[in-house]
């Protein structure tokens, strides 16, 4: 491993290069960072505005219905694309950029590979949003976009792992902490899948195996590394205490590596693939409740005694829901891959409840939380305003709690209603109404919060107003919350070098 | 019928398997997993130590300024 003298080597005693490091390692990676983050930002808000066209498509049928570009068809798996390729995608890679810089102890490698990746990838999700609306969707769900739009986010992806690799290198990290391999993996898994997708050797059955192959492993092998990366990395941070069981997290990182991979079929349950296909895959399901549960209790067992630091730092808050959200959607994903339970939820508005509670529940949170701790010591500013954090999260807490109840119990309602022929269609269609009005409604609340989001995001990288002499809690922390900190939330001078401390 | 697809993805699967348990056994082997509990503490040092939240932004100008501190 090469020597990198040019960023100044951590070491264990108190000293200015222990301060610089971890300052030269953030600035390098502002500009990357910055990138990924606002462009998935613009298409949170894109996505966002999408979703409720569709969603008000249920409560308004005949709205926008003559410009073919507005009909619900392409409407909806254009948000579903924005979200999944523009938002936790690229903010994702924002957080991971800097997560792997920080935790290799050395500079970010690559950075302008990294501004060039961010560009062909928002080309790539422009690309692909207006091909949806213009009709040319694929048929294969969570890859609707057409081949135009990968031929620039593939070898965007490939800029990643450049990127990557070269910091790996360079790395003065002794041990790999756990995030390192969470990030690796996804950097590794990622392309391979949307490339292997992408092969023109797909049709009937096989093309429909495939697609969920693909579909369910671009949700945990790369949407679901960074999250768990983040949380595994910023809860102890953020608290002061590290992760409870540090092989607990090794255990539930490998078997999450050898056991997602076969689980995507459970989407195909009772279709025409093969049984043994279906069954397999349902085993797998089954075995993941093993990391999943491993990471709950990891998580929870490093929050505990410490839950209400969650009443003043935004970043702890939001990733902690993140967390939470993770262990329930894994959990019920295990679940909801029997047999006896599809029977019921399967082509249900319930799935839908499932996805928004993984993708966003569970990713984007988390997403929010890191970007909360990330953009201020890339920025060198603050958060603008504690009320339009907590705005932020009490709309899309609340938005999203909603949405999942609601489309929980209407679609278990509706699936039992279909399995019953004594019931008319038309019966089920207007028995949706109601949960579906709460769909729209929550849409609009988590929409307002996003909208607040790019918001204080604009304004905190541009470092708009008067420099923040403090960190932007919800609320003033009593002394003694935390060990440390003062009572007006600002942080009291340690016992260090009094400036270089201050970070 | 064709089975490239299957067979495809099945080379994809055992190609990512083989990869996985390929590094899994190097960093065994490279001693990743010996002394694991020490290795969770890889993230807190002096400056930003175990017991103290860092949810702080930093307020410090580039350059550190002061002297240290000699009881430090």
């Amino acid at each position: 491993m090469p020597d990198d003298s040019s960023t100044p080597a951590p070491s264990a005693g108190t000293s200015q290069s222990d301060v610089k490091w971890r300052r030269v390692v953030d600035a390098s990676t502002r500009w990357p960072v910055i990138a990924f983050v606002v462009s998935g930002t613009f298409w949170l808000v894109a996505g966002s505005l999408l979703a409720l066209i569709a969603s008000f498509k249920f409560q308004f049928p005949d709205w926008w219905t003559q410009q073919a570009w507005l009909t619900f068809g392409r409407v909806r798996p254009a948000h579903l694309n924005t979200m999944i390729y523009g938002w936790i995608s690229m903010a994702g890679v924002g957080v991971s950029a800097w997560l792997w810089a920080r935790l290799l102890k050395t500079k970010l490698r690559g950075r302008g590979l990294l501004l060039l990746s961010a560009a062909l990838w928002n080309v790539g999700v422009l690309v692909g949003t207006i091909g949806i609306l213009a009709g040319y969707s694929r048929a294969i769900e969570w890859v609707e976009m057409p081949y135009a739009a990968f031929a620039f986010i593939v070898p965007a992806m490939g800029l990643l792992v450049v990127s990557f690799v070269r910091t790996l290198w360079h790395r003065h990290a002794r041990h790999l902490y756990i995030s390192v391999w969470y990030l690796g993996a996804a950097i590794l898994w990622g392309p391979l899948l949307v490339i292997a997708i992408l092969l023109p050797i797909y049709s009937g059955v096989p093309e429909a195996t495939a697609n969920w192959w693909y579909a369910h492993n671009i949700l945990g092998l790369w949407i679901t590394p960074p999250g768990l990366a983040a949380a595994y990395y910023l809860i102890p941070k953020v608290i002061g205490r590290p992760v409870h069981s540090y092989h607990l997290s090794y255990l539930g990182f490998w078997t999450l590596a050898l056991f997602y991979n076969w689980a995507g079929v459970h989407h195909l349950v009772g279709g025409p693939a093969p049984q043994w296909v279906a069954t397999v895959s349902i085993v797998f399901s089954a075995m993941m409740i093993i990391p999943v549960i491993v990471v709950a209790v990891n998580h929870h067992l490093t929050v505990v005694g410490h839950f209400k630091k969650l009443k003043y730092s935004p970043t702890l808050r939001f990733v902690v829901f993140g967390a939470m959200s993770y262990t329930a959607v894994s959990l019920q994903g295990s679940l909801q891959s029997f047999r006896y339970w599809q029977e019921v939820t399967h082509f249900t508005h319930y799935t839908i409840a499932h996805s928004h509670l993984g993708v966003y529940a569970f990713a984007t949170m988390i997403a929010f939380g890191a970007i909360y701790y990330i953009m201020p010591r890339v920025t060198n500013w603050e958060w603008g305003s504690k009320r339009l954090v907590s705005l932020h999260f009490w709309t899309t807490g609340l938005g999203i709690g909603a949405y999942v109840t609601a489309l929980t119990i209407g679609g278990v309602i509706q699936g039992l209603q279909l399995l019953d022929p004594d019931v008319a269609f038309l019966t089920i269609v207007e028995d949706t109404k109601p949960w579906l009005v709460v769909r729209s409604v929550s849409g609009t609340l988590m929409t307002v919060g996003h909208l607040v989001f790019a918001y204080l995001l604009a304004k905190i990288v541009v470092q708009s107003g008067e420099r923040p002499d403090g960190p932007t809690y919800f609320h003033p922390v009593p002394a003694g919350t935390f060990d440390h900190v003062g009572g007006d939330g600002a942080r009291s001078v340690p016992s260090g070098p009094a400036e270089e401390s201050a970070q | 019928m064709s089975y490239t697809p299957l067979l495809t993805i099945l080379l994809v699967l055992v190609v990512g398997a083989a990869i996985t348990l390929t590094v899994l056994f190097y960093a065994q082997r490279k001693g990743h997993f010996d002394n694991l509990k020490s290795e969770a503490y890889v993230i807190f040092d002096d400056d930003e130590p175990v017991g103290e939240p860092q949810d702080q932004v930093f307020d410090a100008p580039d350059e550190p300024t002061g002297t240290p501190d000699p009881e430090a």
